[in-house]
Parts: structure tokens; C-alpha cells; sequence
């Protein structure tokens, strides 16, 4: 198990320096650079070369991307050319509001998903099955982006219920939230739906039954506690989605997050700032992976060590 | 190009979080768009720094974005700090008829040897900085010297004119040598050449002046921890709670009358229904309509009263690249002059609220010529001219759009495309992301783009000089215009003593560059509007109309 671990944390070093790299080259690559950004209609090309040398812009980005790693290395992000704060210190506030927005959205999608996926499996083939599993097909089919855009004009802007933008108030952190979780909450109530439907006809279900009990009773007591396993570890993996999709989910309802600061420092070019984010949320990720390769371990025993 | 470089690097970004997400074998999503960015405000959570302030009394107003630092040398927008809590040598004010002065501030009178080449500053005596240490013309050397070699700073137009800037700002010499401390309070400035505009230059917020031993002492924390950032002026900087306020308390000890403000909190609230609802409640005293335009009718109906206008100082133009294709004719930029219905746009975008330019210096600016002919809106006169200059069907052109500018900006894009195919001109909008948009115009190589020059300072040489003073300022402008004889005078007319005569060439050469090669098209300029409480008193907005607001002079009634 903790070489299973140990493996896992290697192999994600090289995964991490090629994100890097691959961020750090396309930042180069495409026209605009920041110290031009930084002068706006102020532009002096004497300025402009002065702050380019400041910032170590006029190097060869070899020399700049081995720089960049060994401070890396010591714990040194550098500093955001457009916000002038530690890139650390930015990164860290705006994940308190990625992760709010996820939680909640994550809150949505496993009540909504989990009770949705009950129900459906309890009335299975009648209306409101189909109802159910409609809106979790159009959540799961239906990228992040679009439903965000779709809720924004219709509850924000045309019926006015929740505001636009932003993300200081519960009601504005309705949508996001929903746009966010739908999708997940698609796909947990399919598997809910599928394996409850699946194990209804196991033999010691009918046992259950044939003690008595209520049919909720056996629905919950028995049934739900095997279905929900794989759901379980569903709901794990789904972490790095949520973190994905809250990039465009804040992006449309303007959340500060750590999603509207990668969009903000690609359209202004501050490549620490950008390059900090995305070093972040790798290893974000790379968490959330390794732990739900670890809960599945722990929850299912059928794949424990040597199955 | 264009905007979908920000979303091909929004989507790698994305798809970077999925790639990583399929080595646990998840179901990441792989959505490949950001597409339709709502942009809020630019709230990215928030820092506390500085104390706990009793404010108790403040006035209270409010912006839209927070800044980005206190340090007017590091930055050419964050204004609103600056203002009010640092002082220049020189001062702009405005006289009840609207014209405005430069006014002794912490220099008290100054010489200027009749070549225009030496100013001697005579500096106020027994003025102290926020922490108790005395202003001498040390601190004015040092200052002028930190804007062209402390890491960061932007700013430094205010100083680029005085002998030995250029050098010390591309590394080859280590201090000005044209400023020089005769001693604790006569400062000598020596400039490269003559220039008539330098004393107005002075009195922008990037000469504001700094404390030597303070700001050396806070190093790169000066401008960032309000604790460290000291001036002269009436206001201390006491707190900035990031993305949330920033506090300023009296300066009791100021060399005027002290403010009769006990302080001022500044809001940062980037949604504009937070803000106008605020104003409603009565959280507010000042709240920029700038920041709320949809709703600027409502605010003139509701509180008639209450509304503070001020007429902008600056110009908003639309470019013609002379290296595209065909704006090299004469008559082809001549009919894109008369194709814009200026007016139909003021009114529809602006409420008419503002004033048709025609040519280069705005209402409000000394120089502007009111004797002006105006351009007039003229379509078959532009087709005429279309015709003749072998474009009787027309041609392709493009607008382009910077996408992190606003709505307003992009709508005005499109009347003007409507406006120009009604003379077969097929306008086609472009939208870059604004790093390309910058850096494509800087090459000289965008294409026709609205915008709008604000005065920095009250002096014809801060409009012309900038888009034709050079050839090197007409390419970064993306204008391109040819004529290096026009632009030579353009430079020459900075040295011009006699300010009658320097005038007198301004407008000249205004004629010649608008009315004679149509080298761009004057639109307009804008009135701002403010709101303030029933409680405030003697809000004066600035005297070229920006938003950044002075507190001095401000009362709230009990």
C-alpha cells in the first residue's frame, strides 16, 4: 500500500514539470507580453525594456524556465506582475472561494443526484423516472460552460431571481453552484438509479422482503448501503472535474476564484501568476486521484491488494 | 491572434485538469471553452493589511476594482490613493470659469532661465512627511531618481524631459544629472530641451513627491503596507483591507487648513447592483456613475439634485492605419470622416450627454480651438469621395475590438459598422484579447480602433505629442502617419517660449493633421456624472474629468 503510494507521488513529478512546461512554452509562443500589458495606453518603449530586463523577460526562456523551477523548488512562486502580491498568498485566498463554490456544487450534485437516483429506481419506467433521468442525461451531456450560460439567461437575466455576477451573497452562489453540480449530480443518479435497479433483484433482497419489511425499509436498510459503493468512489473522482469545470463556472458568473484568476492572468499575461495556478491545481489534482484510488482500496475489497 | 488565444490558453489550462484527471480513470469532463466571460469586477480574494481604524464619521465612496498599489511610481492608473495623500511641487486648479492654473504647492515660487531650459524651485519650508520627518529638496532628488531606477516603476513621463533621464532608465548612467539639490530647499532642474508642457507634467500624480529615508527604508512594501506609505498630503494612507476598503485619516498636521474630513473609507464593491443599492441605503456619499451606466438615468431622475458633472478632458478618436490598405488616399479617410454619424452615437450610447470633438485637443484643454470647423456628417458626400478615389464599390476594413474593454465600447463598434456599410464601406469586427490587442497596436499593425485620451495635464502637447510626435509614437499608436516634416514641428513646438506663438502652432498643425490629412476621426468628448449624498459638500471632481477623486476641500454636513 504505501509503495503503491510512493509510486504514485513519483510518477506525478514528471506529470507536474511537463504541465509546466507546456504552459510555460505556450505563454511564450503566443503574441502579447506582459510588460507592454502592464503600460496600457501609457506605452513607452524605453518603460517597456526597462521592466522586461526587471522582470528577467529579456533572458533566453530556457534560462527563465530553469529559474523558474528552482525557485519553484524553494517554495518561491514570485510575484504577479498585475496584482503585485506573492503569487502564494493570491493563490491560497482565491481557493477559499473554488472551494466553496465546489463544495456546494458537490453538496447539489450528491443530494440532488442521490435522491434523484432513489427515486427513479423506486418508480422505475414511470414518469417520474423519466423526468428524473432526462434532466441527469441533459446534465451529464451538457458541458459546464453551457449550463452556466443557460441558468445566467434564464434565472439571472431574464426572470431575475438570482443576481449575474459575483459571489458575496447565498443567493448569488445559487447558480454556480447548480451549474456546477448538475453535471455531477447526472451522472451520480444514473448509477444510483442503475445499481439500485440492479441489486433490487438480488436473492437477499427477496429475503428482506419476504421478512416483512416496508418496502423503503429494505430499499434503505439494505439495498442503498451496497449500491452506493461504487457511487462513493464516484463521487472521489469527480473532484477533479469540479475543479475543471469551476474554471468556467467562475469565469461566467465571475466568482473570484482560482479559475477567474488563471482567465484574468491569461488576458493580462502574467505568466507567474498563471504558471503559479496551474502548478496549483496539478497538484490538486494529483491529490484528489491518489485519494480516491486509495478509497477505492479501502471501500471495495474485491480490488484490494493482489485481485 | 484575437481573442481565441486567450481561449485556447483557457482551454489548455482546463485540459490540463482533465489530463491529470484520467490517471485515476475518472470521468473528467473536457470541456475546451471558456466562452462567455461575465466580468464582475476583478475581486480576487482578500488580504487584511494595515490596523483597525474608528471611522466613525468618514465619508464613504466607493470604486470598482481595488488597486493595485499605492505607489503612483509603480503604476499609471491607480490614481485615487495618490491624490490624497501625497503632494507635487505644483498643483492644477480650476477657476469657477473652468479654466484651470498651475498653482505653487510644496515648490513656492520657481525661476525659469528665459532658454526654458533651467527651472529653480523655491520649496516650502517646515512641511513634514506622515512620519514626522522634514520635506527638502533631498527628498524631491530622490524621488525624481527612484522613478527611473526602483524595480517596477511605469510611471516616469513626469520626469522623462529633464536632462539624463533616458540614460539612467536604460541602465548606462546611475542618477538624473539634470536634478540637483542646491541645498535643503532650492532645487535646480536642468531639461535635455526646452519644454513649455514640463511644469504641468509636475502636477501629475506621478510626481508626487516621497520621503528619501521612509520609502528607501519600506523598500517594495512602500505603496503595498499602508503603515510605510507616507507623503505630505492631507490625507494618511491608514488601512487597505484588500478587495474589501482602503481607509484614509486627516492629516492633522498638514501644511494647509486640514481636511474638515476626520477620513475617508473607499469601498471596493465590483457589482454594480451591490453599489447602486448601497447608494439607495445611504451607505454611500460619492458613487462614480461611470461605474453604474446603465442605471445613470435612473440616478438623474431620482436624485436630480444631487447629481456633480464635470466635462471631460479627453478626446475619444477612431484610427486609420496608414500602412493598410487603402488608408494611404486622402480621400478615402476623408469619407470615413463624414460616414460617422458622431452625434447619433452620443446620443444613443451616452444619452447625448457630452460634447462632438473635431479635432485633436478636447473641450476644457488650453488650446482647444473653438473656431474649429466641425466635421459634418455626410454620406454621399463620403461615397462621392469613395467614388473618386476609385472606390465607388467599396472596400474591406477592419475594427478592432479589445475583448476585456466594455460593452459600451464594443457597441459602439457595431453602430459604426452599420454606419459605414450605409456608404458600402464593409467594416468587419475583430476581437482581440487585450495583451494581443496592445501588442499588435504597439507594432503599428492594428487596424482601425476606438479609444479614448484623457489629459494628464492641462497642455496641448500631451494630446498631439502623444499620437504625432514622432515616428515612433504615431507606430505604437498604430496610426502610422507619414508626414515626419508635420511631426518634427509637432516636436519643435515644445521648445516654444512665447506661449501665444506656441499655441497659435498647436492649432495650426491640429488643422493640418485633422482637417487637411483626416489623420484620424474626432468623435467626442464625455461628461462624467457623480452622485453624492445629501450630506456632502463642495465635491469638486477633478479638473480633466477622470475618475479618481481629490477629498480635500470636501465637508459632510451634521
Amino acid at each position: 500500500m504505501l509503495k503503491k503510494v510512493a509510486e504514485r507521488i513519483l510518477i506525478s513529478i514528471p506529470v507536474l514539470i511537463g504541465v509546466v512546461l507546456a504552459i510555460f512554452i505556450m505563454l511564450r509562443i503566443v503574441p502579447g507580453d506582459p510588460a507592454t500589458t502592464m503600460m496600457g495606453e501609457h506605452v513607452n518603449p524605453a518603460v517597456i525594456e526597462k521592466i522586461s530586463r526587471e522582470m528577467g523577460l529579456d533572458q533566453p526562456y530556457y534560462v527563465q524556465f530553469f529559474k523558474y523551477i528552482a525557485n519553484a523548488l524553494h517554495g518561491d512562486f514570485g510575484t504577479s506582475y498585475r496584482l503585485n502580491r506573492g503569487v502564494t498568498q493570491i493563490i491560497l485566498e482565491a481557493f477559499r472561494n473554488t472551494v466553496k463554490l465546489s463544495l456546494l456544487a458537490a453538496v447539489v450534485a450528491w443530494i440532488i443526484g442521490i435522491t434523484a437516483g432513489i427515486v427513479a429506481a423506486i418508480r422505475q419506467n414511470r414518469l417520474l423516472d423519466r423526468l428524473f433521468m432526462g434532466c441527469a442525461l441533459l446534465g451529464v451531456s451538457m458541458p459546464v460552460f453551457m449550463t452556466a450560460l443557460v441558468l445566467q439567461y434564464v434565472f439571472a437575466f431574464k426572470l431575475e431571481w438570482f443576481p449575474v455576477a459575483g459571489f458575496d451573497s447565498f443567493r448569488a452562489m445559487v447558480l454556480p453552484a447548480i451549474a456546477l453540480g448538475w453535471n455531477s449530480a447526472g451522472s451520480i443518479a444514473r448509477m444510483t438509479r442503475s445499481n439500485l435497479v440492479e441489486i433490487m433483484q438480488d436473492d437477499y433482497i427477496r429475503t428482506a422482503r419476504a421478512k416483512g419489511l416496508l418496502e423503503s425499509g429494505v430499499i434503505i436498510g439494505h439495498a442503498l448501503k451496497n449500491a452506493m459503493l461504487p457511487v462513493v468512489t464516484m463521487m472521489a473522482l469527480q473532484i477533479s472535474s469540479m475543479l475543471s469545470g469551476a474554471v468556467l463556472t467562475e469565469s461566467v458568473f465571475g466568482v473570484p476564484g482560482i479559475g477567474r484568476l488563471a482567465v484574468n492572468a491569461i488576458e493580462t499575461r502574467d505568466m507567474p501568476l498563471l504558471q503559479g495556478t496551474v502548478v496549483f491545481t496539478t497538484v490538486l489534482i494529483i491529490i484528489g486521484n491518489l485519494t480516491a484510488d486509495l478509497l477505492y482500496n479501502v471501500l471495495d475489497p474485491r480490488i484490494r491488494e493482489g485481485a | 491572434m484575437r481573442k481565441s488565444v486567450t481561449l485556447i490558453l483557457a482551454a489548455a489550462a482546463a485540459a490540463g485538469l482533465s489530463l491529470t484527471g484520467c490517471g485515476g480513470g475518472g470521468t473528467a469532463d473536457t470541456q475546451t471553452s471558456a466562452a462567455g466571460t461575465a466580468d464582475a469586477g476583478q475581486a480576487e480574494g482578500a488580504v487584511t493589511a494595515g490596523t483597525e481604524v474608528d471611522t466613525t464619521g468618514f465619508l464613504v465612496s466607493v470604486l470598482n476594482a481595488d488597486i493595485q498599489t499605492a505607489d503612483v511610481q509603480k503604476t499609471t492608473k491607480d490614481y485615487e490613493i495618490p491624490w490624497n495623500i501625497y503632494d507635487r511641487l505644483v498643483e492644477i486648479q480650476v477657476a469657477d470659469d473652468g479654466t484651470s492654473s498651475i498653482q505653487p504647492s510644496l515648490a513656492e515660487s520657481w525661476e525659469i532661465s528665459p532658454d526654458g531650459m533651467e527651472y529653480t524651485f523655491h520649496l516650502r519650508q517646515g512641511v513634514k512627511f506622515h512620519d514626522g520627518s522634514d520635506f527638502t529638496a533631498e527628498d524631491v532628488v530622490y524621488t525624481f531618481n527612484r522613478m527611473l531606477t526602483a524595480a517596477g516603476t511605469v510611471n516616469t513621463e513626469s520626469v522623462d524631459q529633464i536632462r539624463g533621464a533616458a540614460e539612467v532608465l536604460d541602465g548606462t548612467a546611475e542618477s538624473l544629472e539634470g536634478v540637483e539639490a542646491v541645498d535643503d530647499y532650492t532645487l535646480k532642474v536642468t531639461l535635455k530641451e526646452p519644454f513649455a508642457g514640463f511644469l504641468a507634467c509636475l502636477s501629475t500624480p506621478g510626481a508626487s513627491i516621497y520621503d528619501s529615508g521612509a520609502t528607501e527604508a519600506a523598500g517594495d512594501q512602500f505603496g503595498m503596507d499602508p503603515a510605510v506609505t507616507v507623503g505630505t498630503g492631507p490625507f494618511k494612507f491608514a488601512s487597505w483591507t484588500f478587495n474589501d476598503s482602503l481607509v484614509l485619516t486627516r492629516n492633522d498636521d498638514y501644511w494647509k487648513e486640514p481636511s474638515a474630513l476626520p477620513g475617508v473609507v473607499i469601498r471596493i464593491v465590483p457589482d454594480t447592483e451591490t453599489q447602486t443599492m448601497m447608494f439607495e441605503s445611504g451607505e454611500l456619499d460619492i458613487i462614480d456613475l461611470d461605474f453604474v451606466t446603465d442605471a445613470i438615468d435612473r440616478f438623474t431622475a431620482t436624485y436630480p439634485d444631487q447629481i456633480v458633472e464635470a466635462p471631460r478632458v479627453g478626446i475619444t478618436y477612431v484610427t486609420m492605419n496608414f500602412n493598410i490598405e487603402p488608408f494611404q488616399d486622402v480621400r478615402v479617410r476623408k469619407a470615413v470622416q463624414m460616414a460617422i454619424d458622431r452625434q447619433a452615437i452620443l446620443d444613443a450610447m451616452y444619452g447625448g450627454r457630452g460634447q462632438l470633438e473635431s479635432g485633436i485637443f478636447p473641450h476644457g484643454l488650453i488650446g482647444y480651438n473653438q473656431s474649429l470647423e466641425p466635421i459634418s456628417y455626410d454620406p454621399e458626400g463620403a461615397k462621392a469621395l469613395l467614388a473618386e478615389a476609385g472606390y465607388g464599390d467599396g472596400f474591406t476594413m477592419e475594427l478592432a475590438a479589445d475583448s476585456s474593454a466594455s460593452d459600451t465600447n464594443t457597441m459602439t463598434l457595431e453602430i459604426i459598422k452599420d454606419q459605414l456599410a450605409a456608404v458600402g464601406i464593409n467594416a468587419e469586427i475583430k476581437n482581440y484579447d487585450q495583451s494581443t490587442w496592445l501588442e499588435t497596436r504597439k507594432a503599428g499593425e492594428l487596424g482601425s480602433f476606438i479609444s479614448t485620451w484623457t489629459a494628464d495635464y492641462n497642455d496641448p502637447d500631451n494630446f498631439i505629442y502623444t499620437f504625432f510626435g514622432n515616428t515612433e509614437k504615431t507606430t505604437i499608436r498604430s496610426i502610422n502617419y507619414p508626414d515626419t516634416a508635420v511631426m518634427d514641428r509637432v516636436a519643435a513646438a515644445r521648445a516654444i517660449v512665447n506661449e501665444d506663438e506656441r499655441i497659435a502652432e498647436y492649432q495650426a498643425l491640429e488643422e493640418k493633421l485633422i482637417h487637411e490629412d483626416a489623420a484620424w476621426v474626432p468623435m467626442y468628448s464625455r461628461l462624467h456624472l457623480w452622485a453624492v449624498s445629501t450630506r456632502v459638500q463642495n465635491f469638486v471632481p477633478m479638473w480633466s474629468g477622470v475618475s479618481d477623486k481629490q477629498y480635500y476641500g470636501v465637508s459632510l454636513a451634521e
